[in-house]
């Protein structure tokens, strides 16, 4: 067909129902209810939209707070006003907005609209209480709370459907959020985050995705066989310090030893030093036979039982393919006391290969001992290595040449291995 | 239909013919990004040409371009470990799409919305949905309707009406 033949044809307008819907959605809420004046067409068009997201571009900006307030809650009550048939996704997303008796008057609407995804973000001032009709949105696939409390009642049955749940910020009780989870029995993804002192077990038997950031005291995966990615950023404190003193048990164990399918673990912060606490687990009564991405970051190199981690964890991932490690800033207070270096000899197998590791990345090191015995290790076994890359700490001055003499010595089992020393 | 080995071989190739008749072949591993496509391997009636009869022979040309460049660039699939180089590439498409996207005409754009509509291609669909986004945000009723050749039907008083009860979005 020419152009000429359809220049002056309203083709748009005619677009089936279920197109116009995807166009409608890619559009700011407020661009869309106003395609209503186009023509008759596109009168209702907007209103039978089944996900709603509002957030500061609902209205026009201006400097009275008050007022801001005062108009969004005006825009979102009349297009829920307007609005026709059922709300799938119901997203909020504002700064301007404090937690306010028309929140609880909406969700009680969505509750009522077949609410699949609701996901609210308010702004800062007092928390918002989730009102109990939430707890009545039975088909609910996605759940994400910001800066809020959240407190299930106790006759609460638990979410059938609900696949993804993110809590930012949510004041809750730990048993509260151990039950939560537990009675939501197709949960695929967790995130938790800047929660504070929990002690968690977690009961999830479909869970593919955990994202825990906060302090925890003390989180066990009972239940959790399918896992395949976990990212973990710990904190810690000195209520903490003092109840990892006394623990006793294995954290390795409780962390990580029901995860058969893991793909990948990133953990950040305290995370190895959290995995290091307790009695030693001695040889790991799991293989992690998916594990192709390990990322550990500031890695105590001074701290035997966290080396003991890095080997334990990478001695039992015979597919790993990416490793990358980062130093702790700790390392240069060291001084060059004994260093077990037989560690190395004695805690990994001897016929210890790996077949897959390409990618090697080590950042922030400062060349104490162990960090040196690490890449020599890797690069001794590590058959198709492709790349070894070493970042040094920035403190870092007089040893980096004795740092690079000593690494221009190590054997490579690779003879494609690169080996990239990254100068700042 | 002859000899088994024939077909292994033949049905590695689909032969789409266009609504004005244009034949087109697409290797099958490129084909199974359109779900109307994918459904019919499965259910292996893919045997002599399939026809699409809403999709003319330039639109299709197009949608086969992109399932092209989309299957050659599976990014996600492969365990690179570069970041820089997986974002790299991952921009790269991002601006081939937009590239892709932004040279068709107005028109153009009206058929590619309804052949991926119709082969049910949904990045496709989803990237000329978001460029038709791109076209209306902001922009006054007037300048819309003239952008696409919407005729307003409304008498002036029932236009006013509207307006006012949707005065909270027009402010």
């Amino acid at each position: 067909m020419q152009m000429g033949d359809v220049a002056a044809l309203d083709l748009i307008s005619d677009l089936p129902q279920s197109i116009i819907e995807i166009i409608l959605t890619c559009l700011p809420i407020r661009d869309a209810v106003r395609t209503s004046i186009l023509s008759t067409k596109w009168r209702y068009r907007w209103a039978t939209l089944t996900e709603l997201v509002f957030d500061g571009t609902c209205v026009t900006l201006c400097n009275d707070r008050s007022l801001l307030e005062k108009s969004i809650v005006n825009f979102i009550t009349r297009a829920l006003f307007l609005h026709q048939g059922p709300i799938h996704k119901f997203k909020l997303s504002t700064t301007y907005l404090q937690c306010c008796p028309d929140i609880d008057q909406w969700l009680l609407f969505l509750s009522r609209n077949d609410l699949k995804e609701l996901i609210l973000e308010l702004g800062e001032g007092d928390w918002f209480r989730v009102p109990s009709c939430l707890f009545n949105c039975k088909k609910l696939t996605r759940l994400e709370l910001h800066r809020c409390e959240f407190d299930p009642a106790p006759n609460f049955k638990g979410f059938s459907s609900l696949r993804s749940l993110n809590l930012d910020q949510v004041l809750v009780a730990p048993d509260a959020i151990e039950c939560l989870i537990s009675s939501c029995p197709v949960l695929e993804s967790l995130s938790l985050t800047y929660s504070d002192s929990l002690d968690l077990n977690i009961n999830a038997p479909n869970l593919k995705y955990l994202y825990l950031e906060g302090e925890f005291k003390d989180v066990c995966l009972e239940n959790t066989p399918l896992l395949v990615e976990i990212s973990v950023a710990m904190y810690m404190t000195d209520d903490i310090a003092e109840h990892f003193e006394q623990s006793s048990s294995c954290n390795f164990i409780k962390f990580l030893g029901g995860v058969p399918l893991l793909n990948k673990l990133v953990g950040y912060i305290y995370f190895t030093k959290y995995l290091s606490i307790g009695d030693d687990p001695g040889r790991l009564p799991i293989t992690y036979s998916q594990l192709k991405i390990i990322e550990l970051h500031q890695v105590s190199f001074e701290d035997m039982k966290e080396i003991m981690v890095v080997i334990r964890l990478i001695t039992n991932s015979p597919n790993l393919t990416e490793l990358k490690v980062s130093g702790s800033s700790n390392s240069l207070a060291a001084t060059e006391e004994e260093y077990d270096l037989d560690l190395w000899e004695k805690e990994c197998p001897s016929d210890c290969s790996f077949n897959h590791l390409k990618f090697v990345k080590m950042t922030d090191i400062a060349g104490v001992p162990h960090e040196m015995e690490l890449i020599k290790f890797l690069l001794k076994n590590s058959l198709v290595l492709e790349t070894m890359s070493i970042t040094p700490c920035v403190f870092l001055k007089d040893r980096k040449l004795s740092m690079l003499i000593d690494l221009v010595r190590f054997r490579r089992a690779s003879d494609q291995a690169e080996i990239i020393f990254v100068q700042n | 239909m002859s000899t088994p080995s024939s077909s292994v071989f033949s049905y590695r190739v689909l032969k789409l013919k266009s609504s004005d008749g244009e034949i087109f072949e697409v290797k099958q591993t490129v084909a199974v990004q359109s779900g109307v496509l994918k459904q019919m391997m499965e259910d292996g009636c893919t045997e002599g040409e399939i026809p699409l009869n809403n999709v003319d022979s330039p639109t299709l040309a197009k949608i086969i371009e992109w399932c092209n460049k989309h299957h050659d660039d599976d990014v996600e699939g492969r365990v690179l470990s570069q970041e820089k180089e997986k974002e790299k590439e991952k921009a790269d498409m991002k601006r081939w799409e937009s590239e892709f996207i932004d040279a068709l005409n107005r028109d153009e754009l009206y058929f590619l919305l309804i052949g991926s509509n119709y082969m049910n291609i949904k990045e496709l669909l989803d990237c000329a949905a978001q460029k038709v986004a791109g076209m209306v945000k902001g922009k006054t009723p007037e300048a819309i309707r003239e952008m696409f050749n919407i005729q307003s039907d409304f008498t002036e008083e029932e236009e006013k009406a509207i307006r006012k009860e949707n005065q909270w979005a027009f402010n």
